[in-house]
């Protein structure tokens, strides 16, 4: 609130005039000398008559007036407490609410988080929608995901909002606010605007739809230390932590303890340092401790205490690429790290120099990722596919030096069939030999499978498949070479693809196509030998054996059918337990750092509105004037009809004050 | 008296107006009004001081050879129709609301001075006697046209001042002396608003009607007094004492009013046990009126 708006507020202290008045006038009541005086008795109730309001009608009546004249003055001021969804010239509006509802929304905005205060805006808004309006409600949580799609009735926008709950997922604003432009798109509607109710903790692009933050004051950085993961280990415990400003873990220090709010067992001083680190607290017995809590405050407490889990974090991918041929040409990590780590900046990777000739190696891999590999020896095909019927998960990129010149050597179980690497020719497209990509065969890929259309590889591998591989799925070229297929060996899943992600041989590894493909892998290999340890907003997949029943931090889990089986996602951090068949399991979901770590990115200026559309502040203050002339006229009824009104004429003039007045 | 009293005045209302002696009354009768002399033969009457205008034939010789006093010798005649004037002077006497045309002290000096005149044209003689005021000088019985104009003197200097609820003592020693040398048939006239006077000296005021005389008692009141014209809450302070009361004015007329009327009922009641008379009036009251119904109390009573 500004000092010009305090001021105008103040007006409304004016309210003490009429009782100020009151108090004059009882003040000019003075004595008059009246010789038999002695003869006149006393009467108890004037002193309380006295001290009594005249009038108090009256009173509550100009007192209202001044409030009402201060409100009034304050109202050009004042920026509106909810979002005001203005309209032009009265036409119907489309609007897309994305809704962050991940965990750096948990922060305090006053007595409510800001979470909870960007679903009250959104209530608002739905009260505000007219016959005509279309709403639609995103929320920006990691992933990205429709709550409501676009519609007209208040009762589902607002039974979905009831059943919103805070949660501790990753930003994906991003994705969001695309999902929102593609809600909007095709509508009817002129007036299409997204509404975003975000601490803009995240990167995110501003879309071309008009949008609107609805509190840019959630858009301030708060200096903030929390808790992501914590292990007991033999030893000690061992915690993940992130901090964003040196200030929020000055003075604080980390404890673990038995019981939440029970004394320390084990306690270490914060290093006042900011970004991610980790701390190990010590002690010889990890037995009985259940929680990890940092002592001291900062502006955000939710991130602050986090059970311990005895999980370990995170089970790495396995990659074989070439030293050379896998590098883009700016240098840096092989391509198909790169998009890895694009997928998931906190993957754990494990580069690969050979294959393993013994599946005993290949144990804690859950996923392999080969990049134009050697053709295999025999113990090494022995061993990927006692590794494949294990339930481990492949996916081959295969490329020219796969091409066996050695007696022995071969692509089994990557590819059983007849195959040969061939060149295409690049130059005339509308060769037999082109070697183009139906993009209708990647249909089952989704949108990114489009690029793939633009493929022109200088050569490609050619394989026969089999007829005995049902349910398998697979993507050719226009005249039928299969590209990729992929197929279930035993317990495990092999994707092969007949091209290197190399980009001198195609630009496969810069398509979004190639990102898809990785994803797949990845929910393919975590369907099948699931990380324990996720960040909170990814899920986990069950591919065999599905958990009957999944209770989290609060309270029950739904578990939703996927693509490769039945997934729960994780929208609180802490520990998860799965009753399946073979028993109960336990798993853990930890924060994601950048939700600590992100600051709030710079408000766009055409995202600052105080509200939607144009602004029509006269409609807001017209009924306050009206208000105001009406309790005038009331005021002044009431005066004349108290009193004759020759009588209130004289009251008027100034000059004639010799009787008592009873009211101006 | 003052001048604006002077000037309101209308003596030719007065018409035939005269203060004749009571037919009870002893002494002799000299023409068609009462004798004024005090002489040879008469009763010793007792002493009193000199003051200037007195006939030094009723000097004391031998109390002034004797003490060095100026003493003169009165003696009461039995053909004695004296007016004794008595007008309360107290500071209540002075007020007067806006609603009225004068106060209290210059209405009942107007009526005092009137009154006088007609005694003083029948040939009777007159005193002047006062409680408290501020240049209130006491006049001794003097008769004569030249007595008006002294009595006028007196009057017009005289000022409201004094508190009679501080001094009734002072109030009672002044209504003896006026009982002493008051003689038998004399009229006794006493304006007051009778504001803070005590019951007792209610008493010593009807006492003064023994011995022959006739007391006769006028209230002069201010219209706001007589009336309690208040609405409201109200904060009423006395004029003598520092007496104030804060009350309602609606809700206490009928009391104040019939407190009034008490305390004038109990006056009167003891007045007329005595002969004497109450006649209550308010300064916006025609004095013409006041003085036919004191002439005709006078008379009244004693024909």
């Amino acid at each position: 609130m500004s000092f010009v708006t305090a001021a105008a507020l103040a007006i409304s202290l004016l309210i003490a005039l009429p009782f100020a008045a009151h108090l004059l006038r009882r003040g000019r009541r003075s004595e008059r000398p009246f010789p038999p005086a002695r003869l006149v008795p006393a009467h108890d109730a004037v002193a309380r008559q006295k001290s009594r309001l005249e009038d108090r009608g009256l009173l509550a009546l100009r007192a209202l007036i001044i409030v009402t004249l201060a409100l009034l003055g304050a109202v050009p001021l004042v920026r509106c407490d909810r979002p005001l969804l203005a309209r032009s010239q009265g036409a119907s509006v489309a609007l897309a609410l994305v809704l962050d509802d991940s965990a750096s929304m948990n922060v305090k905005a006053g007595k409510v988080t800001r979470f909870e205060q960007s679903v009250e805006d959104a209530r608002a808004l739905v009260g505000q929608l007219r016959p005509g309006d279309r709403m639609a409600l995103v929320l920006a949580g990691r992933p990205a995901r429709v709550q409501v799609g676009m519609t007209s009735s208040r009762a589902i926008l607002l039974d979905s909002l009831a059943k919103l709950s805070a949660s501790d997922r990753g930003t994906d604003l991003e994705g969001a606010l695309g999902l929102a432009e593609s809600l909007l798109a095709g509508l009817p509607q002129r007036d299409k605007r997204i509404a975003l109710a975000s601490d803009l903790a995240a990167p995110f692009a501003p879309p071309r739809s008009p949008f609107w933050l609805l509190r840019p004051e959630h858009a301030v950085a708060k200096s903030d230390c929390g808790l992501l993961f914590a292990q007991a280990r033999r030893g000690g415990v061992t915690v993940e932590l992130a901090c964003n400003a040196e200030a929020a873990a000055a003075g604080r220090k980390l404890s673990a303890r038995a019981t939440q709010g029970g004394p320390a067992r084990t306690t270490l001083p914060l290093p006042t340092r900011r970004g991610r680190f980790e701390l190990s607290l010590p002690t010889d017995d990890v037995g009985g401790l259940t929680v990890v809590t940092l002592d001291g405050s900062d502006e955000n407490a939710t991130n602050d205490t986090l059970a311990l889990s005895t999980l370990t974090r995170g089970r790495p991918i396995w990659t074989l690429t070439h030293p050379t041929d896998g590098q883009s040409v700016l240098g840096g990590p092989p391509l198909l790290e790169q998009a890895l780590l694009a997928l998931d900046p906190s993957v754990e990777l494990h580069p690969l120099a050979v294959l393993p000739t013994d599946a005993r190696e290949l144990q804690t891999a859950s996923l392999l990722l080969l990049d134009d590999p050697p053709a295999l020896g025999a113990e090494q095909r022995l061993a990927l596919a006692h590794w494949l019927e294990q339930g481990g998960a492949l996916l081959a990129l295969l490329g020219e030096r796969a091409v066996t010149h050695q007696l022995g050597q071969g692509l089994a179980p990557l590819l059983e069939g007849a195959a040969h690497y061939e060149a295409t020719d690049v130059a005339d497209a509308n060769s037999a030999n082109s070697a183009k990509v139906a993009p209708s065969s990647f249909a089952w890929l989704g949108p990114e499978a489009l690029r793939l259309a633009d493929l022109r590889p200088r050569h490609r591998w050619s394989f026969e498949l089999g007829l005995r591989q049902a349910g398998e799925q697979r993507g050719t070229y226009l005249d039928g070479t299969p590209l990729y297929y992929e197929r279930i060996v035993g317990k495990g899943w092999l994707a092969v693809v007949g091209l290197p992600a190399a980009p001198s041989e195609s630009e496969l590894a810069l398509t979004p196509g190639f990102l898809a493909l990785l994803q797949r892998a990845i929910e393919a290999s975590r369907s099948r030998s699931p990380d324990p340890v996720i960040t909170a907003g990814s899920a986990w997949t069950f591919g065999a054996n599905p958990p009957s029943e999944a209770i989290g931090p609060a309270g029950r889990v739904a578990l939703e059918p996927g693509p490769h089986g039945v997934r729960a996602v994780a929208a609180r951090v802490g520990p998860y337990r799965f009753q399946r068949a073979s028993g109960s399991e336990a798993r853990f979901a930890s924060l994601d750092a950048a939700e600590v770590l992100e600051a709030p990115r710079p408000v766009p200026p055409e995202a600052r509105a105080t509200q939607s559309g144009p602004a029509p502040r006269l409609a807001l203050t017209s009924p306050l004037i009206g208000l105001l002339l009406l309790l005038l006229g009331l005021e002044r009824a009431y005066v004349l009809a108290r009193g004759p009104l020759l009588a209130r004429f004289w009251a008027f003039m100034p000059w004639v004050r010799s009787r008592r007045t009873h009211a101006i | 008296m003052s001048a604006v009293a002077r000037a309101n005045f209308d003596w030719n209302a007065l018409g035939s107006l005269r203060l004749r002696a009571s037919a009870l009354a002893d002494g002799l009768y000299v023409g068609g009004h009462r004798s004024v002399r005090r002489g040879v033969g008469v009763e010793f009457g007792g002493h009193r001081n000199y003051v200037p205008g007195d006939d030094l034939r009723w000097l004391d010789r031998h109390a002034l050879a004797r003490h060095g006093r100026a003493l003169i010798r009165e003696f009461e005649t039995e053909t004695d129709r004296m007016l004794r004037l008595v007008i309360d002077a107290t500071g209540s006497m002075g007020f007067r609301s806006a609603q009225a045309p004068v106060c209290k002290l210059d209405y009942a000096l107007t009526l005092a001075g009137a009154l006088a005149r007609l005694a003083l044209n029948s040939g009777d003689p007159i005193s002047l006697d006062w409680f408290a005021g501020e240049n209130a000088r006491w006049l001794p019985a003097m008769s004569g046209r030249e007595s008006f104009e002294r009595l006028l003197g007196v009057l017009g200097e005289a000022r409201a001042a004094g508190d009679a609820s501080f001094d009734s003592a002072r109030l009672e020693r002044s209504l003896a002396t006026v009982g002493r040398y008051a003689r038998r048939g004399a009229i006794i006239v006493m304006f007051s608003d009778l504001v803070d006077l005590e019951p007792r000296v209610f008493e010593r005021i009807a006492a003064l009607g023994s011995r022959g005389r006739t007391v006769l008692v006028v209230e002069v009141l201010d219209p706001e007094e007589r009336h309690f014209p208040f609405s409201g809450a109200v904060r009423l302070r006395t004029v003598e004492g520092q007496h104030v009361v804060e009350t309602d004015a609606d809700l206490v007329r009928e009391r104040y009013l019939a407190a009034l009327d008490a305390q004038a009922d109990n006056l009167a009641r003891k007045l007329e046990e005595r002969g004497g008379r109450l006649i209550r009036c308010t300064t916006s009251d025609s004095p013409v009126g006041v003085l036919r119904s004191l002439v005709t109390a006078a008379l009244g009573e004693r024909l």
